[in-house]
């Protein structure tokens, strides 16, 4: 009997070709998208299950203050203490890039971890090279990664050299392993010795405070002994939790397996996803499947008249309704299974894209493994039963003599069923388009506004720190910058827009609005470089440096003042207030510009260089502050970015969100006109005699294409109507992310709604004109 | 076999009930060659889709071999078709999608007959009609007399007891139809009862009785 359905379902796919392989490869599109998100999503769920001890390992967490920061400390005492946690280890990743030196030359690591020899007790890490034992011997081992090594050292063997971090702390490479696997989310390229005083990163390098009393924060990671309750260890380590005093308050746990997604702490170093995005893209997959299914029903569905009569004779020759019914599932499935194939082929030619636009290493292999297939091939036989179920009900109830006496041939009722599937797509359509829109005009918009500095031809140089005896050089290196013809003016800062670090505690007199104000530390020529304006007070004058700073407008208004006189920021010396600058946006338009103070000092650790590039002269004037730096710091590391492309890059997740949704826009409106064009087709058809009878009356083939295309029109206005509340609040509560944003203008409303009406009416059209220039008598031959 | 009594077929409109078939009377026994006739309107189609039970009458009593059919479920009728009454229509009607084979064959599926109990089963049909040749062809591939026949033999493949013919002829040269007249009156001989609906004099009369239907009432019902 299967046999005898199977059969028959082929036979169907392979006679009606069109609608066939309008089904298989809409499916295909839309199941080749489903899966690479879905091998996008597992491989984000995939986080750090790849060690062994896995669900064992937790994070120890404060949860009083909600930060995973922990001082060192708390690992011993808890170690001593509670016989439930079988082995406790130190992670500090640096978050950061850290500069070092390796034979004489300079580089950035964008990641180095310092961490204790229980690490490679409670994590699973491969070595390459045999490891010593302990795997730290000495406070100054390091562990490189076979990467980091191949960086550094090219084919030469790493172990026994030397490397220089920060350009003080030298270490030695004592072992090498593999690179942490990309779904790890603790990764680095070196591993230093937590022991080591110099690695507790946060203390400041050569702080003289006494470490008894200073916090060191690291981040704690316990392997709890084999049936632990977790809830219950930590209700007793917080009933002792005198102990831990005075580092934490209030103990709690992350588990491993949660750290990645759903991690509520502040202060983690570790790489952190984005479960937004992936409740985005799960929600995406599910319409987009939705959309083939509601395309599949509405394509079956058309071909009404054809399945009557195979129903009809089914029917008198002994099949029961079941019968019919598994005849149309064993159709639907074998068309998903088709279409999972087609689909799996086109994945397989679009994973470098999919890679890309995911910016992850997602492997096609993964399908394969043992749950992902059978979830496959449920999802398959799901698909396609949820398919054809509604064909089946539809197409099944019919009464055969209705159809073979031909006496009274399907009635033409209005399929509200159908009608509704189409207004869902596009109304969905009409979402997305309007999303769209609104999307690129804010990445527009936050592009383009004007930052209150000029950002043009503006570079920022890093400047690493500089060890004692090189100082002199990099005065020589900075005075040489200023020579050359191609710079306009430059300005050494510790700070800069975009990348405030540093925040201090205005104590001003006379003023109940004192707060903790984002501080640049800059040199006197930061406002001619940087293309400011002193609205109030008074320019720079020499001998001020040290003795003033400046603040913009925001602070002004903050602070309620009337005028400058004897207004005096009291903190890092003390400096008074001598101008206000205009506003400028010191970080992403996400924020509001709130208050900042410029100081202008020399005590302060520079960290930047910038230069502000006289016209038409950038590109040789890059080419020779490159060959400088090579020439008097070549052991320092060359980094640098322009503010314009910095700025910009502010925004790449919305970027990534806008390139998301325009493509799945795309996509949804590909496979909502796969739909229309079906239904057009079926509509045409079933009024093959109408159109004739109507023609051989006179009416014009324009008359026709309005009659035929009416039904569309009327069917995109109602999803019109759906979807403009749902895309305004979807977009209002994007929109609200932002401090400054794009206005949602009517116009937009109208384009979304004619974007959607215009690809319906050319789909419709291209089968209306073909129903309506057809020769009438051919037309009445037919019926 | 099967026994009519006061069936009534009717629609209702708005306004008035127009009645295809009043109050009909009709006894058939076993071995009957019955033709129905009439102008077209008349009701010959309904009464044999009423007999066929593709149709359930307003009003009136049917019984088909001591079955009251007027009363049967779903599942009843569904084995009837498949174990006692054969259909052959004017237009074929056979699955454009089936080669000759599979569509003699597809009655026989359903009646869940076992896979070589059906091949030798269909094989007789083909040798029988002499379309051997043509069993692996599509139904658009044959003429209209070859489609007829192929339409009689998955009628007949699951040796029904009835069979019953809407205007077998309709669509067939007079040649085609006056073979198929003579394959349905082989038939006939051989033991199965027939109910054939024409409009054609001369295919009438190889029916053993002939009723004639004027404005859903038998207007005469006649021994040839």
């Amino acid at each position: 009997m299967f046999w005898y359905y199977f059969k028959t379902a082929v036979r169907n796919i392979l006679t009606n070709r069109k609608f066939s392989m309008i089904n298989i490869l809409g499916f295909a599109f839309a199941i080749s998208i489903c899966l690479a998100i879905s091998l996008f999503v597992i491989n984000e769920y995939s986080y750090d299950q790849y060690n062994k001890n896995a669900d064992q390992i937790v994070r120890l967490i404060e949860t009083k203050h909600n930060s995973s920061q922990i001082d060192y400390r708390v690992k011993d005492i808890l170690l001593k203490n509670f016989p439930e946690i079988q082995n406790a280890c130190l992670a500090l990743r640096s978050g950061y890039p850290v500069e070092i030196e390796c034979q004489g030359k300079g580089y950035y690591l964008d990641d180095i971890m310092s961490v204790d020899n229980n690490f490679f007790e409670i994590f699973t890490v491969s070595f390459v090279s045999q490891p010593e034992s302990p795997i730290f011997a000495g406070i100054n081992s390091a562990i490189i990664t076979e990467t980091t090594a191949k960086k550094l050292f090219g084919t030469e063997s790493p172990l026994g050299k030397d490397i220089l971090v920060w350009g003080t702390v030298p270490v030695t490479v004592s072992c090498i392993i593999r690179d942490f696997p990309d779904n790890s989310s603790l990764s680095a390229g070196l591993l230093v010795n937590a022991d080591n005083i110099r690695f507790k990163f946060n203390q400041w390098i050569g702080d003289s405070r006494d470490s008894s009393t200073y916090w060191w924060p690291f981040q704690i990671y316990l392997q709890l002994k084999k049936n632990v309750i977790q809830q219950q260890l930590s209700e007793k380590i917080n009933d002792n939790v005198s102990m831990l005093e005075p580092y934490i308050e209030q103990a709690g746990f992350v588990k491993l397996k949660d750290i990645y997604l759903h991690d509520p702490t502040t202060g983690s170093d570790t790489k952190k996803g984005n479960p937004g995005l992936l409740n985005l893209l799960t929600l995406i997959a599910a319409i987009i499947l939705i959309l083939a299914v509601i395309n599949y029903v509405n394509l079956t569905v058309a071909q009404q008249v054809k399945h009557n009569k195979d129903t009809g004779i089914k029917k008198v020759f002994g099949a029961k309704r079941n019968n019919v019914i598994y005849h149309f599932l064993t159709e639907s499935i074998l068309i998903i299974f088709l279409a999972f194939i087609f689909g799996g082929m086109l994945l397989w030619f679009l994973i470098p894209f999919y890679q890309t636009l995911f910016n992850s290493n997602v492997s096609i292999s993964t399908i394969f493994q043992f749950p992902y297939l059978i979830i496959l091939l449920t999802a398959i036989l799901t698909i396609g039963l949820i398919s054809g179920a509604g064909p089946s009900i539809v197409l099944t109830r019919i009464s055969p003599v209705k159809i073979l006496t031909g006496s009274a041939i399907s009635p033409v009722k209005r399929n509200y069923l159908r009608n509704a599937l189409i207004v869902f797509q596009f109304a969905i359509s009409i979402v997305l388009i309007f999303c769209v829109i609104i999307v690129q005009r804010q990445i527009q918009y936050v592009k383009n506004t004007n930052p209150g500095f000029n950002e043009e031809q503006l570079l920022r140089l890093d400047l690493p720190f500089i060890r004692e005896n090189d100082i002199n050089k990099a005065m020589v290196l900075l005075d040489e910058f200023r020579k050359l013809p191609y710079i306009k003016s430059m300005s050494v800062t510790s700070g800069v827009p975009g990348s405030i670090r540093m925040s201090m505690g205005s104590n001003m007199e006379n003023t109940s609005k004192n707060m903790s104000v984002p501080c640049l530390l800059a040199d006197t020529a930061f406002i001619k470089t940087f293309g400011l304006k002193v609205i109030r007070g008074r320019d720079l004058e020499p001998g001020d440096l040290d003795k003033v700073c400046m603040i913009n407008e925001a602070a002004y208004r903050h602070f309620e003042f009337d005028n400058l006189e004897n207004k005096r920021f009291n903190n890092f010396g003390g400096f008074d207030i001598i101008g206000v600058v205009n506003d400028f946006h010191y970080s992403s338009l996400h924020k509001t510009i709130g208050p900042v103070c410029i100081m202008f000092t020399s005590k302060s650790r520079p960290s930047t260089i910038n230069i502000r590039f006289a016209g038409n002269s950038v590109g040789p004037g890059m080419e020779n502050i490159q060959k400088l730096w090579k020439d008097i710091l070549p052991a320092y590391p060359f980094k640098y970015q322009f503010y314009d492309e910095w700025f910009d890059s502010m925004y790449r997740s919305e970027e990534y969100f806008a390139k998301t949704i325009s493509l799945f826009a795309i996509l949804a409106i590909v496979i909502s006109c796969i739909g229309i064009l079906g239904l057009a087709i079926f509509s045409s058809e079933r009024r093959t005699k109408e159109i004739g009878i109507r023609k051989i009356n006179g009416a014009k083939v324009n008359e026709i294409l309005l009659l035929l295309n009416k039904e569309f029109i009327s069917l995109v206005i109602i999803a019109y109507v759906i979807a403009v509340p749902i895309a305004w609040y979807a977009m209002h509560k994007w929109l609200e992310s932002f401090a400054y944003r794009t206005a949602m203008n009517w116009w937009i409303y109208v384009l979304s709604g004619l974007l959607a009406l215009f690809i319906a009416l050319i789909t419709v059209s291209w089968q209306s004109w073909r129903a309506a220039t057809r020769n009438p008598v051919e037309a009445l031959r037919y019926e | 076999m099967i026994t009519l009594r006061n069936i009534y077929k009717y629609y209702d409109s708005k306004f008035q009930r127009t009645f295809v078939l009043k109050d009909i009377d009709l006894e058939i026994s076993e071995g009957e060659f019955v033709t129905v006739m009439g102008p077209s309107g008349a009701g010959k189609s309904t009464l044999l889709n009423i007999i066929g039970m593709l149709d359930e009458p307003n009003e009136g009593e049917y019984f088909f071999l001591e079955n009251s059919v007027h009363t049967i479920n779903e599942k009843k009728r569904v084995e009837f078709h498949r174990n006692f009454i054969g259909f052959i229509f004017q237009a074929f009607h056979l699955i454009d999608e089936m080669t000759v084979y599979e569509n003699i064959e597809t009655p026989l599926v359903y009646k869940g007959v076992k896979a070589s109990l059906r091949k030798a089963m269909v094989a007789e049909m083909l040798d029988r009609f002499n379309i051997v040749a043509k069993k692996d062809l599509f139904p658009v591939q044959l003429s209209g007399g070859q489609q007829q026949l192929v339409g009689i033999a998955r009628a007949i493949v699951g040796k029904p007891k009835l069979l019953l013919a809407d205007e077998p002829t309709g669509n067939l040269h007079t040649d085609q139809g006056k073979q198929i007249m003579e394959l349905l009156k082989t038939l006939n001989n051989e033991g199965i009862t027939i109910i054939q609906v024409t409009h054609n004099e001369q295919f009438a009369m190889y029916g053993s009785r002939i009723i004639r239907l004027i404005d859903g009432m038998i207007s005469s019902d006649k021994r040839t």
